[in-house]
């Protein structure tokens, strides 16, 4: 009869952590800064909390020989049970995805006005979705796609595309994509104010909106540079692409 | 000491207003902290403008009328000619307040003028030409925000700038250099080619083009020394052409430049 409880109540204890998510709330947090060599899937909630949900996050196997253990890896401590290091530093929350890129998508939950910087540290992509806050993206090797938003974006990419929608566009502060390889393709409301600066040394820009183009005295080097005008000039929003295209959208 | 506590004690941190014991820990912590360093440091930076702000002396007609005004008012307000000590007293309170009041405004206009991000538009920025005082510190203090997009705001508006003062090119250099995101370093680069006449800047790029390992950086400074003309610039564009680090169709790219400065 003993050994059966035993067994049930193991039973018990590994569905409940299995069922556990990781929830943190935000107060006094300003700005979460996530790194991480898989996957980065981050995408806005209604709540105050960062969210880690056991349904979209791999978490370990071996919770219950190890309950009671510190994690350690050579990259940080595991905290969470997701493979994920969370500390706080003032006002900001750093986030240190621990598990290597083969493992499956790191997926956070955010606050839609929280701040954020995202850094993939490995040939892995980024997806970002519904917020309405300030979003720094540096990717390396990989995808970035950026959606729902308001901006602004300061977005860094060496190999790889940049895809970013924007819904409304946030009219107090700039926004910014490079990218070395890849394209940047980024999709505007016809009807926003914004003035647009593109430089394309080894590509083209492409745009089905109607841009009042500005004209410079244009020595040499600015002949692949367009600066425009949409619906009279507004926030600015540099693209710079090395080798790519620029495709400018509107939705 | 912490963080947050810090925090809390910034004003008498940055006005050295610390007993020994506590003015030691914080200068522990600001060691191992770039973040609080760096408050500390806008905050120094704050208090020496506003020491050196110069007393503002008002013009003749307006003293001497304020003299008149002032001399109807008494001679309105004080009927008997004679004040005793009391009166004096019950005049004396209401002023210190407003005069508090008026101290405390200020002070709250200046914080807030400089922690207002919105004041280095482009829009603000086409309407004030010369580098007063406090965009000068607001902009200085801008470019080391922890937000990138404030970053390139500051910079944005120190391009508007028609002469800015060597530390304002000192940090635009430091951004182009340091900062983070290749995004602010490259929008620093071109806010320096506006100013590329100065011998400062000109050295600045040079240098910068010898170390720089990303490619974006490295054909923004190029094609910046090209249209400068700068020769001093060749040995480091021609060492570019042949490193086995250099892509090939940066490589095509910087060949193309370089025609135009050999």
């Amino acid at each position: 009869m003993n050994r059966i409880l035993l067994f049930c109540s193991l039973c018990l204890t590994t569905y409940l952590i299995h069922a556990q998510n990781y929830s943190l709330p935000l107060e006094g947090i300003t700005k979460v800064i996530i790194s991480a060599e898989t996957n980065i899937v981050v995408q806005g909630h209604t709540k105050n909390t960062f969210l880690l949900k056991e349904s979209d996050n791999y978490k370990s196997t071996n919770l219950e020989k190890s309950a009671g253990f510190k994690s350690l890896t050579s990259n940080g401590h595991d905290n969470t049970g997701f493979g994920v290091e969370v500390s706080r530093n003032g006002s900001l929350l750093i986030v240190k995805g621990l598990r290597e890129r083969r493992e499956s998508n790191l997926k956070i939950l955010l606050p839609q006005e929280l701040n954020m910087s995202i850094e993939s540290l490995d040939h892995n992509d980024i997806f970002i979705d519904n917020f309405s806050s300030e979003i720094e993206a540096i990717n390396d090797h990989g995808e970035t796609v950026i959606s729902n938003i308001t901006g602004p974006v300061i977005s860094e990419n060496g190999n790889g595309n940049v895809t970013i929608i924007f819904t409304k566009l946030n009219q107090s502060s700039p926004s910014s994509i490079v990218t070395t390889n890849g394209d940047i393709d980024i999709s505007i409301s016809a009807s926003e104010t914004a003035t647009l600066f593109s430089k394309t040394p080894r590509g083209d820009f492409f745009t089905e909106l109607d841009l009042d183009i500005i004209s410079e005295n244009q020595s040499r080097a600015k002949r692949r540079t367009v600066k425009g005008k949409l619906n009279g000039g507004g926030i600015d929003i540099t693209l710079q692409n090395l080798k790519g295209n620029i495709y400018l959208r509107k939705i | 000491m912490n963080c947050k506590e810090i925090e809390q004690n910034l004003i008498d941190i940055a006005d050295h207003n610390l007993d020994n014991i506590h003015n030691a820990e914080v200068r522990e912590h600001l060691e191992i902290c770039d973040m609080c360093r760096n408050s500390v440091a806008q905050y120094e930076a704050l208090f020496s403008v506003i020491a050196n702000q110069k007393m503002q002396v008002p013009d003749k007609i307006i003293s001497e009328n304020f003299h008149k005004m002032l001399e109807q008012e008494k001679l309105i307000n004080l009927p008997s000619g004679s004040i005793n000590r009391k009166k004096t007293k019950t005049l004396w309170k209401p002023l210190l307040k407003v005069s508090s009041l008026a101290l405390l405004m200020i002070f709250s206009y200046l914080f807030g003028a400089f922690s207002n991000e919105n004041s280095l538009s482009k829009k603000h920025a086409s309407n004030i030409k010369n580098s007063s005082d406090i965009n000068f510190i607001s902009s200085l203090m801008q470019l080391e925000n922890e937000s990138a997009s404030s970053r390139l705001q500051a910079v944005n508006f120190m391009e508007e700038l028609e002469n800015p003062e060597e530390e304002i090119l000192d940090a635009l250099i430091r951004k182009m250099n340091n900062d983070k995101h290749l995004n602010i370093r490259l929008a620093a680069a071109n806010a320096l080619n506006k100013f590329s006449s100065n011998e400062l800047v000109k050295k600045a790029l040079i240098l910068q083009l010898e170390v720089e390992e990303n490619v974006n950086m490295q054909l923004e400074l190029i094609q910046i020394l090209v249209q400068i003309q700068e020769k001093r610039a060749i040995p480091s564009i021609q060492k570019l052409l042949i490193s086995e680090k250099t892509p090939h169709y940066v490589k095509e790219q910087i060949g193309t430049e370089l025609k135009y400065l050999i």
